[in-house]
C-alpha cells in the first residue's frame, strides 16, 4: 500500500531543515497564490515612482528633507516612510497566523511531526523574505527610476543603507502584527490593535507630549518615535542681488530638524554616512524659539548632544530588542495555544 | 504486547464544563479500535489531546509508548491523523501539499516520489493530483485527508469521524479505504458517531458518554454487555408443536411463543445461543427458514450505555 521507510528514512526525518524549508515553503505559496505578493509588489512600485514623480511627496512622511530639485544626496528621497513601514508589516504579516486559525488550516499543519518552533521560525523568514524581496523591487526601481529621471546620482552607496534601514524598521512592525496574530487568532483583531498602536505611537504620542519633553531623552529607548532634535549642516547656496545683478555662492550652517528612534533609522543612518563627524543637539524648544534660520537656534537651551553616529546605532539597538521581545512573546503564545474548535 | 494508545486518568475541562473526566482508554496494536459516543460526548477533545492539539488538565496520554503534549513533534512520527472535516489551504495543489506534508514528516525526496503516487492511487484521486485543493469536492479532500494522514507510513492512524459529512456513496468508500489500510496491519483508532460504521470497520470499541469511557472491549464483548434479554426470532418450516415446548425446558429460555411458522424465544442469558436452539429445531425435523438475533447488537448496548446515568452524579 504504501512506502515503507528504512530507519534510515527515520533517522532523516528529524532534521529541522527540511522541515524549516518545508513551512517556508508552504507559506511563500500562500502569499504567492493568494496573491498577496503581487499585491504587495505593485504598491512598491506606486511607492518608487510617486516618488520619482512627487519627490516632495513622500518626504514628509519620513521627515527626510528632500530636495526635489537638487537631490544632492539621491538616497534621502529612498525610503518607503512610516505609513509605508506600517502597510507592509500589516499586509504580510497581519493573517501569518490567524489566516490559519480562521480557516482551520492549522490543524494538519501542526499535527505533523514538526515543532511549532519551526512553523513560527518558517512563517518568520517567509515574512522576512517577503519585505526583502518588495523592498528590493523598491529600492530597484527608485534607483533605476532615479537615474533614468534625473541622470546621474550621487551618493549611491546610501542606497543599500536606507534599504537596511527600512528592512530593521519594518521588521518591529512586522513582528507586532504577529504577536498580536498569535494571541488572538482573529485578524480583525490583529488588524485593529496594530492599527491602535501605529496611530498611538506615531500620532498620538507626538501630540500628548508638550513639545518640549519630545527632547526627553527616554524617548529614544520606545518604538516608533524618539526625540526629536537638531543638527547644523553646511549648506551652500548662490544669492542673486538683483541691484547689482551678480550671484555669489555662500555656505552657511543649516538647522535641521532630526528626528530619532525606531521609525526613523533610515534617515539617522543617512545623517551618519553623510556627516560621519557631526553631532545631534537636544534642544529645550519652546514656541518662541521654533524658528530655525541659522545662528538663532544656538541661543536656546541645549539639554544634550550626541554624535550622529551614536544615534541611529541606539535606534537599531532598541529596535532589535523590540522585535526580538515580541517576536518571543508571539512564539510563546504560538507555543503554548490549544486549538480546541 | 504494549498499548498503541493508553490514557490514565484522562481530564479535560473548560472552566466548569468536564469535557473528559477520568477516561481510561486503551488501544491494541494492531486493531481497529471504533470510538463510539453521542455527540457532545468528548471523543473530539480526547482525539485532540492525543495528536497535541490540547493539553490535559489531568492524567496523562500515551501513544506509541511516549507521553503526548502540545509541542512534542516526536511522538508524532508515526502517527497519521484525519481531523473531522479537514480543511487544507485551498491554494494549494493535491500533489503540492502531499510533498510539504512529506517534508514535515522528514521523507526523503525519493521516499515523497514513490509514496506520494501510491497514496493518490489508493485514495482515488489519481489525475486530479494537479488540482488547486480548492476546487475539491468535500469527499476528494476527506480521501486527501486520508492519503496525508497515511505519510510516513505510520504505526497508528487516527481517524476523527471519517465519515462526517459524506453522501452514503462517500462513506461506503471511506470504509474501504479502512479496511485497506488495516490490512497493512496498521493500527487505526477511529472515532464516529455511526454505529453501524464501527460495527462494519471495527473489532474493539470503547463508548464514551459524557466523558466518561462507559465500555470498552470487542464489539461482540460490548454488544454482549447489555442486560437487555436477547429475543430469537425463528422462522421454521414444518414446525410442530413439540419444538416449541422443547425449546422452553431449555435453561437459558424464559419464553418462547408461535404465530403460525415464527417462534419468538425470549432468551435470559447474554450468550450466543443460537447454535443450541437450531440443534434442538432440527432434531425435532424442522427446518430453519432463518433466524435472527434482536437486543444484543452494538446499538442496543450503545442506546442503553448512553441513557444511563452519569457514574459520578449516581
Amino acid at each position: 500500500m504504501t512506502h515503507q521507510l528504512s530507519s534510515s528514512e527515520r533517522r532523516r526525518s528529524l532534521d529541522w531543515k527540511t522541515r524549516l524549508w518545508a513551512v517556508i515553503k508552504y507559506e511563500l505559496l500562500w502569499s504567492i497564490r493568494k496573491k498577496k505578493l503581487a499585491g504587495l509588489l505593485l504598491v512598491a512600485v506606486a511607492f518608487a515612482l510617486a516618488g520619482l514623480i512627487f519627490p516632495g511627496l513622500l518626504s514628509p512622511l519620513s521627515d527626510i528633507n528632500a530636495n526635489a530639485n537638487v537631490r544632492p544626496d539621491f538616497a534621502l528621497g529612498l525610503s518607503v516612510g512610516k505609513l509605508g513601514f506600517f502597510f507592509f508589516a500589516l499586509i504580510v504579516a497581519m493573517n501569518i497566523f490567524s489566516g490559519e486559525f480562521e480557516s482551520g488550516t492549522i490543524v494538519p499543519l501542526i499535527t505533523k511531526p514538526v515543532s511549532r518552533t519551526t512553523v513560527f521560525l518558517g512563517k518568520l523568514f517567509a515574512a522576512l523574505l517577503t519585505v526583502l524581496v518588495v523592498y528590493g523591487v523598491f529600492f530597484a526601481c527608485g534607483t533605476v527610476g532615479g537615474i533614468i529621471a534625473y541622470g546621474p546620482q550621487n551618493n549611491l552607496q546610501l542606497v543599500p543603507v536606507a534599504f537596511l534601514g527600512d528592512v530593521l524598521t519594518t521588521f518591529f512592525w512586522v513582528a507586532l502584527v504577529m504577536a498580536f496574530g498569535s494571541l488572538s487568532r482573529s485578524t480583525i483583531l490583529t488588524v485593529l490593535a496594530a492599527f491602535s498602536l501605529f496611530i498611538a505611537f506615531s500620532v498620538g504620542l507626538p501630540l500628548a507630549v508638550p513639545s518640549g519633553i519630545q527632547t526627553a531623552p527616554e524617548l529614544n529607548f520606545l518604538p516608533g518615535n524618539g526625540a526629536t532634535g537638531t543638527t547644523y549642516v553646511n549648506i551652500t547656496f548662490t544669492s542673486y542681488n538683483p541691484k547689482t545683478n551678480q550671484t555669489m555662492n555662500m555656505t552657511a550652517e543649516w538647522a535641521k530638524s532630526m528626528p530619532t528612534g525606531t521609525d526613523y533609522i533610515t534617515v539617522n543612518l543617512i545623517n551618519f554616512f553623510l556627516h560621519p563627524v557631526g553631532n545631534v543637539s537636544f534642544i529645550n524648544v519652546t514656541d518662541s524659539h521654533v524658528d530655525t534660520m541659522p545662528g538663532q537656534v544656538k541661543h536656546n537651551d541645549v539639554l544634550y548632544t550626541e554624535p550622529n553616529g551614536l544615534i541611529p546605532l541606539r535606534a537599531i539597538a532598541v529596535d532589535v530588542i523590540y522585535t526580538a521581545v515580541i517576536l518571543a512573546v508571539a512564539w510563546y503564545a504560538f507555543k503554548r495555544v490549544q486549538v480546541s474548535e | 504486547m504494549e498499548p498503541v494508545i493508553q490514557t490514565t486518568q484522562l481530564t479535560k475541562t473548560y472552566g466548569t464544563l468536564t469535557a473528559l473526566n477520568k477516561l481510561n482508554l486503551t488501544v491494541t496494536r494492531g486493531s481497529v479500535h471504533g470510538f463510539l459516543g453521542p455527540n457532545g460526548a468528548g471523543k473530539s477533545t480526547a482525539i485532540k489531546i492525543l495528536v497535541g492539539l490540547l493539553k490535559p488538565s489531568e492524567g496523562t496520554a500515551q501513544v506509541l509508548g511516549q507521553l503526548v503534549g502540545l509541542d512534542l513533534p516526536q511522538t508524532r512520527l508515526s502517527v497519521g491523523y484525519m481531523p473531522e472535516l479537514p480543511r487544507f489551504p485551498r491554494h494549494l495543489k493535491g500533489v503540492e501539499l502531499l510533498d510539504i506534508y512529506g517534508r514535515l514528516y522528514g521523507l526523503s525526496s525519493q521516499g515523497r516520489k514513490e509514496q506520494i503516487p501510491k497514496l493518490f492511487e489508493l485514495v482515488g484521486l489519481q489525475g486530479r493530483e494537479g488540482d488547486l485543493i480548492g476546487k475539491y469536492s468535500k469527499g476528494m479532500q476527506q480521501r486527501l485527508g486520508i492519503a496525508q494522514a497515511l505519510l510516513g507510513d505510520p504505526e497508528l492512524v487516527i481517524l476523527d469521524e471519517p465519515s462526517a459529512g459524506l453522501d452514503p456513496v462517500g462513506m461506503v468508500e471511506v470504509r474501504e479505504l479502512v479496511k485497506a489500510i488495516t490490512q497493512k496491519g496498521v493500527t487505526v483508532f477511529v472515532s464516529s458517531h455511526l454505529l453501524f460504521e464501527v460495527e462494519q470497520m471495527c473489532n474493539e470499541v470503547t463508548i464514551i458518554n459524557r466523558g466518561v469511557a462507559v465500555a470498552s472491549d470487542s464489539v461482540q464483548n460490548v454488544a454482549h454487555m447489555v442486560s437487555k434479554p436477547a429475543v430469537l426470532i425463528v422462522e421454521v418450516s414444518n414446525l410442530s408443536d413439540a419444538v416449541a415446548e422443547v425449546l422452553r425446558q431449555l435453561p437459558f429460555v424464559q419464553e418462547v411463543t408461535r404465530e403460525k411458522s415464527v417462534l419468538t424465544v425470549r432468551l435470559q442469558t447474554s450468550d450466543d445461543v443460537r447454535s443450541q436452539v437450531s440443534q434442538e429445531i432440527s432434531r425435532l425435523g424442522g427446518v430453519i427458514v432463518s433466524m435472527r438475533l434482536e437486543g444484543q447488537t452494538l446499538e442496543d448496548a450503545f442506546l442503553q450505555l448512553v441513557s444511563q446515568p452519569r457514574r459520578d452524579k449516581a
